[in-house]
């Protein structure tokens, strides 16, 4: 990303743009105040631009993307009692349509969608739930693929995904100084240190409560980071008792079969 | 017997390699069995603050240094298929294939290598040292101190210097409890010291290479740079490139260059292809071309460090080494290295496995070419894997280059 940036920077094509150096190190009240500084500056430069961002609209702002976080969270939960009611490549449509879509509107499409959901179970899911875990997933046809050879996502760690349930932001108190606290609670990333286990803590906790029988580690080329994790990940889990499968795919994929027939076998395994 | 005539030959070796090789085996011998000379042992990254550690008596090691040794004596492919055995993909970093590899597979230029002590990394050259740290940590179960040090597109700034200065206390603190005795200012001052004068040496020894011809070429910089990442800070880096830099002198006194025929020179970017860097230096000379400079070796001349801050110099240094500048930084060091070393042109060597390096390469030869009329010349390979190298493909993309920029 670091690279990115200088790329578009010489391009000269965007007529606004603002490196934020968010620490690597996530672990460290000093990793903290120099963050502060950052979104500090963030914020004047924004203001210089845009005009002043007081106080109530910075926390407008946390409630607004909190409460579709929070509405995303029951739509999950939705999914793993009643996964016919909605595919997981809608669910994963769903989600990306929060990151282009007027945010208000979202929340009240959102909103709308489980008010016709009941909350209850209508009948035990057939299909083996499976939780899935990853980096950015560009086409939602790899969850249609999942569900074709028998399982059901139960829940994800995705950045385009579940991720985003873990950067809830505290709603009292100072709102930029909840900004900042988010990203030292909780681990949202492998690209940043908080401690040598903590990618396994948060993905087996998480595994754990979303009641999958397995993990699907679904890796797009290249997250490096990512990849640096998986083998580690892949041995805590099997330890655990939860048996993965590890999927490399890029798009266009150019073996879409093999993965399916893959997955079936996978699936199987479990049932 | 008398010191090797190397006047008529076509490379002439130099004699201080004597030296380095007796210094290199030295320190190994020290990093292999640590316990017989009572020390404990440091990972360290290359980039990671060295001189505290020598305050403190601890021998770093350098798993990076050690890859290139892997790729050096063409190890490295079977370290790497180790690594991958066990679920590491293909497309990470070499160097990090190669050292997990060797600790997995327990061999390696050096055969079983120590545990560790502890590990100390920085993110000044990339972040991929944070996972293959992490890593390494899990595996050995020793502790980890990491030194976060924020990428600087445009100048440092004073909260960023603050951060990294902050977290050197913080790594002197970690250091008091790991090895349990206190800091000691006055070793610290002198490591820095030495430190401060083995990167003015090799700034020095790299600079005589302005002359025409040159007497040091970059092939002979990538082998001679080992001191200075894995001996800064200590004695033994001052003397041999005291050493080699009288040499170096009287070479420059003679009016000989490194090789005998020197009708183009290049600037070379990016890390050095490890286990093909002898195939390379023949081919240039074949062609009559020799690389001049780089951008790698380059990279351990530290701005200067002021020992009357050495804490606050030491974090500026570090945090502004080449790997951590945005890309007008880079645009401006190759540009400068071209004029001081009048050079013809550049070949950049795009590297998978340093994306870090590799990424804005493109745009750096564009702006690079733009800026001063020299033509350059992107070649694919690995640092450390030689499964991703075409060697006669690379060789005849350099013919041509060659030809071109003879013409022009």
């Amino acid at each position: 990303m670091k690279g990115l940036a200088d790329i578009w920077a010489l391009k000269g094509r965007l007529s606004f743009q603002f490196n934020l150096m968010v620490p690597a190190r996530l672990d460290s009240p000093l990793a903290r105040d120099y963050f502060k500084t950052e979104l500090e500056h963030l914020k004047e430069t924004l203001e210089n631009k845009l005009g002043i961002i007081s106080r109530e609209s910075l926390q407008e702002a946390i409630l607004l993307f909190n409460r579709i976080r929070e509405q995303l969270s029951n739509l999950y939960s939705r999914m793993c009692l009643d996964p016919s009611r909605l595919s997981g490549k809608a669910l994963a449509q769903i989600v990306r349509a929060g990151y282009q879509m007027d945010r208000e509107h979202y929340v009240n499409l959102l909103t709308r969608l489980l008010e016709v959901w009941p909350d209850r179970l209508e009948e035990k899911p057939l299909k083996v739930p499976i939780f899935l875990s990853g980096n950015v997933v560009h086409s939602a046809d790899w969850f249609s693929l999942i569900e074709e050879a028998g399982a059901r996502i139960v829940h994800d760690d995705l950045c385009s995904g579940g991720r985003t349930l873990r950067l809830t932001v505290q709603e009292h108190g100072d709102p930029l100084e909840a900004l900042i606290d988010r990203y030292f609670n909780t681990f949202f990333c492998p690209t940043k240190h908080q401690g040598i286990y903590a990618h396994q803590e948060i993905l087996f906790k998480e595994v754990q409560e979303s009641g999958a029988k397995g993990v699907i580690f679904l890796l797009y080329k290249y997250c490096e980071p990512y990849y640096f994790d998986y083998p580690d990940l892949k041995r805590f889990l099997e330890a655990k008792g939860y048996p993965t499968l590890l999927l490399e795919i890029e798009d266009p994929s150019q073996s879409r079969e093999q993965v399916k027939i893959r997955l079936q076998a996978f699936v199987e395994m479990l049932t | 017997m008398g010191k090797k005539d190397t006047s008529q030959k076509s490379y002439r070796e130099l004699q201080s390699l004597t030296a380095y090789r007796r210094l290199m085996k030295t320190y190994y011998l020290i990093a292999k069995y640590p316990k017989w000379f009572g020390k404990k042992v440091a990972w360290i990254t290359s980039g990671g603050p060295v001189e505290p550690l020598y305050a403190m008596g601890v021998l770093p090691f350098y798993p990076e240094n050690y890859g290139a040794m892997c790729g050096a004596s063409r190890m490295s492919v079977s370290l790497c298929e180790v690594a991958e055995s066990q679920g590491y993909s293909r497309d990470l970093c070499s160097y990090a294939r190669c050292d997990i590899g060797s600790s997995l597979g327990g061999r390696g230029p050096l055969g079983v290598l120590p545990k560790p002590d502890f590990l100390v990394c920085g993110n000044n050259i990339c972040g991929t040292v944070i996972k293959w740290y992490e890593i390494q940590a899990r595996a050995f179960q020793v502790p980890l101190f990491f030194l976060d040090t924020p990428f600087v597109y445009n100048e440092l700034e004073d909260h960023t210097l603050t951060y990294v200065q902050n977290q050197m206390k913080e790594y002197i603190s970690f250091l008091e409890r790991i090895t349990k005795r206190p800091f000691s200012e006055k070793r610290f001052l002198k490591a820095s010291a030495r430190s401060l004068e083995a990167v003015s040496l090799w700034k020095e020894i790299l600079e005589l290479s302005r002359n025409r011809p040159a007497p040091f070429a970059a092939f002979d910089a990538f082998i001679h740079m080992a001191p200075i990442v894995t001996l800064r800070g200590s004695r033994w880096a001052v003397w041999y490139y005291r050493k080699l830099k009288k040499e170096l002198e009287d070479r420059v006194k003679r009016g000989e260059g490194a090789f005998a025929r020197e009708e183009i020179r290049l600037i070379w970017d990016n890390i050095p292809i490890w286990y093909d860097i002898r195939n390379l230096s023949k081919i240039l000379f074949k062609y009559g071309a020799v690389l001049v400079a780089d951008t790698y070796t380059s990279a351990w001349t530290l701005r200067s460090l002021d020992l009357g801050k050495p804490l606050e110099s030491l974090s500026r240094s570090y945090a502004t080494v080449h790997l951590n500048l945005g890309l007008e930084h880079k645009v401006a060091k190759m540009v400068d290295l071209m004029q001081q070393y009048q050079a013809d042109g550049f070949i950049m060597h795009s590297n998978r496995s340093c994306k870090t390096y590799s990424l804005n390469q493109y745009d750096l030869k564009k702006r690079v070419s733009e800026l001063t009329g020299k033509p350059g010349l992107i070649i694919e390979a690995d640092h450390t894997d030689s499964r991703s190298y075409a060697p006669i493909q690379v060789e005849k993309q350099i013919w041509t280059f060659v030809e071109l920029t003879k013409k022009r």
